[in-house]
């Protein structure tokens, strides 16, 4: 083994495997800051040059551009309510409040150590974990990943911004939003209203872009003055300080770390769970939860630390069994294949100095991500405190031509505009825009697992599956427990004043 | 308008959307309305208690999240007495000039394609809000649409849409 990981890091040695990498790192971080460009459409443009280059190269340049996707994509969400990506949405939660109180630059310090330190316990585990993991991800079906879409689900009532009921209503108009198009397991066209373009369903990024970007630039023009007034645009705290956040909540990082391997292993969960499952692990474990919301460094480092450490997570069944661990997963599987590299079983003892590289190339790319997302944070945390009549144009520019650019079509940027007047509406009414996003990211998986399972098990499969019927207990238990310790808390609280 | 006669209509309205959708959802086949109707039901149902909650006498809402939950109420007192962004009030001129730029904008992409419209939009914006003299909004949002071209036309090698005026003038 230890000569496998020696030759992995000999073949990244070369002069053309440290230029595709830095090459890989510099395109994935700039994709990563548009909004709606994300790890998939990075990977996807760079399909065409993976041929006639060395192997370890290559792989430098696919895997170093998708990693850098990621904090690219946390960037925009602290500093402009933005989300680079569906992954990065719970950045905005308590990223964009900390760059309003003029914490922006220790908000991206804390950002970059945390996914570099998540990527890097993402890539040990990578390592070390593969006999482990396996017999668990093959335990695991349907019916189980059916309950943690439904644990995702209760999440949201973290994310009810106060209204518990408005907060669902708005879950259940973004599961409706995602039903529209084809059903995924009958092929029937739903809610299409007679409309090709619809028979592909809402594009999960340009919704996101209307909702958040649109809607944030249309809000910013209607306050007036800038989206951080200048007073505080001037940083109170610097990167540094974000670093040494990392470090401090060490245990945090870990939790969210393992999480984010946890949510990569397991085929078709994606990412996007996985930060918005991180944030509220990091809520609920926290000792003062009642700062999340409100600018909280926690609530910044969880979400990064298992994005970041989700990537060697994805890694192991692509490479394992060939079945991918997501969507950006799925893309670099087809490159694996264009390059010769064929998944399954032979990779952990024939080719195992490969996986070794692709071990290597993920430490070095969190890390070389790191490095510049440090270098420039101060001068990105100066971004926010522009005029708005120079952000508005600029942003809804970027903004409008990411969301055609995502399937390149037109339709897709007036469904942003839409969207981003909905967004508007359900900010000034308080409907929650993150509870709308979570509910059409666990619709489909709701949906296909739910089909499945009722298929497989049957009706009952609740009671047929112990595993079920055990993640079942504990979403109840987890859910009822804030309720019944309220129902305690005033029962207490009215006993006191009675006496 | 008062913002309760506001909420109310905007609660109404998604009444109707949510209405709407379970209609259409009947005419679906059993497995592709299996997790649509039972959704629709749902946010129908909260919608109205909602709606109910929101015209108490008493005026107070229904508020309950994790976090108020888990922190002894802390949470709770907070967000009961939520400084948001939207609390003062917005005016409507200003809602109606956010809408009507974004329309603008959506309507000169549409009619010229992004390229364009970008160059023409935020010169435009630039100019009606007097943050620059004509010229140098010219050339900033020159500068600009540049980098955008070169960043997704050339760099991303994005196939543009040339809008339906340049299709008008196409040879047949």
């Amino acid at each position: 083994m230890l000569e496998a990981i020696v030759a992995g890091l000999a073949a990244l040695a070369t002069p053309q495997a440290i230029l595709f990498m830095l090459a890989g790192v510099s395109y994935g971080l700039v994709i990563g800051i548009l909004p709606g460009l994300g790890g998939i459409v990075a990977l996807a443009l760079l399909l065409p040059f993976t041929y006639g280059h060395e192997l370890a190269a290559t792989l430098a340049l696919l895997l170093g551009a998708h990693i850098a996707t990621i904090w690219g994509g946390s960037v925009t969400s602290i500093l402009f309510k933005v989300p680079g990506a569906a992954k990065s949405l719970a950045l905005v939660f308590d990223g964009h409040p900390m760059t309003r109180q003029g914490h922006a630059a220790r908000a991206l310090g804390a950002s970059a150590m945390a996914a570099l330190l998540g990527g890097l316990m993402g890539a040990v585990f990578l390592a070390f974990t593969i006999p482990i993991v396996r017999p668990v991800m093959l335990a695991l079906g349907p019916s189980e990943y059916l309950m943690m879409a439904l644990w995702g689900l209760t999440i949201i009532a973290t994310f009810s911004e106060g209204s518990l009921l408005k907060g669902l209503v708005a879950t259940c108009l973004g599961i409706m939003v995602a039903f529209v198009g084809m059903d995924p397991v009958s092929g029937t066209p739903r809610f299409w209203f007679g409309n090709v373009y619809l028979l592909d369903g809402i594009s999960f990024p340009v919704a996101m872009i209307g909702l958040f970007a649109v809607a944030e630039m249309m809000t910013l023009h209607v306050k007036g003055g800038a989206m951080v007034d200048r007073v505080s645009g001037e940083q109170r705290s610097t990167v540094l300080d974000g670093v040494k956040d990392a470090f401090r909540h060490w245990g945090l990082v870990l939790r969210s770390s393992l999480l984010g391997l946890w949510v990569g292993v397991l085929p078709g969960v994606g990412a996007s769970v996985g930060g918005i499952a991180a944030y509220a692990q990091a809520a609920q474990t926290s000792p003062t939860p009642e700062r999340f919301g409100k600018g909280a460094v926690e609530g910044v480092i969880a979400p990064d630390a298992t994005l970041g450490a989700n990537e060697g997570g994805g890694l192991m069944p692509t490479l394992a069994f060939g079945i991918p661990g997501g969507e950006s997963m799925a893309i670099l599987l087809v490159a694996f294949l264009a390059m010769g590299i064929v998944p399954g079983p032979r990779m952990l003892t024939t080719e195992l100095d490969l996986v070794f590289s692709m071990v290597w190339i993920v430490v070095i790319a969190n890390l070389l991500t790191a490095l510049i997302g440090l270098a420039i944070s101060s001068r990105l945390a100066r971004l926010p405190a522009l005029n708005p009549n120079v952000m508005i144009p600029l942003v809804l520019s970027v903004c409008l031509l990411g969301a055609f650019a995502t399937r390149g079509l037109i339709e897709d940027v007036v469904v942003a505009a839409a969207f981003g007047v909905i967004g508007y509406l359900m900010n000034k009414y308080r409907y929650s825009r993150a509870n709308f996003v979570i509910g059409m990211v666990l619709a489909e998986m709701i949906e296909r697992n739910l089909h499945i399972s009722l298929g497989l098990y049957g009706e009952f499969f609740l009671f047929t599956r112990p595993i079920t019927a055990a993640m079942l207990a504990f979403i109840l238990v987890t859910t009822a427990l804030p309720f019944v310790r309220r129902y305690r808390r005033s029962r207490t609280s009215a006993a006191g004043n009675g006496s | 308008m008062s913002r309760r006669t506001q909420e109310n209509m905007i609660a109404g309205l998604l009444v109707a959307v949510f209405a709407v959708y379970l209609l259409m959802t009947l005419s679906l086949g059993p497995n592709a309305r299996l997790v649509p109707v039972p959704i629709a039901l749902l946010g129908l149902g909260f919608l109205l208690i909602q709606i109910v909650s929101q015209n108490r006498s008493d005026g107070k809402e229904f508020q309950l999240d994790l976090l108020a939950s888990l922190t002894a109420g802390v949470a709770s007192t907070e967000s009961e007495e939520e400084p948001s962004p939207q609390e003062a009030p917005p005016s409507f001129p200003r809602e109606l000039q956010a809408l009507g730029f974004l329309a603008a904008f959506i309507g000169l992409i549409l009619l010229l394609g992004p390229i364009a419209a970008v160059f023409l939009f935020t010169t435009g914006f630039f100019v009606v809000t007097r943050h620059f003299a004509p010229l140098k909004a010219v050339t900033v949002a020159g500068l600009c649409t540049l980098a955008l071209y070169l960043l997704f036309a050339l760099g991303l090698r994005l196939q543009m849409y040339h809008g339906v005026l340049a299709a008008l003038f196409e040879p047949r």
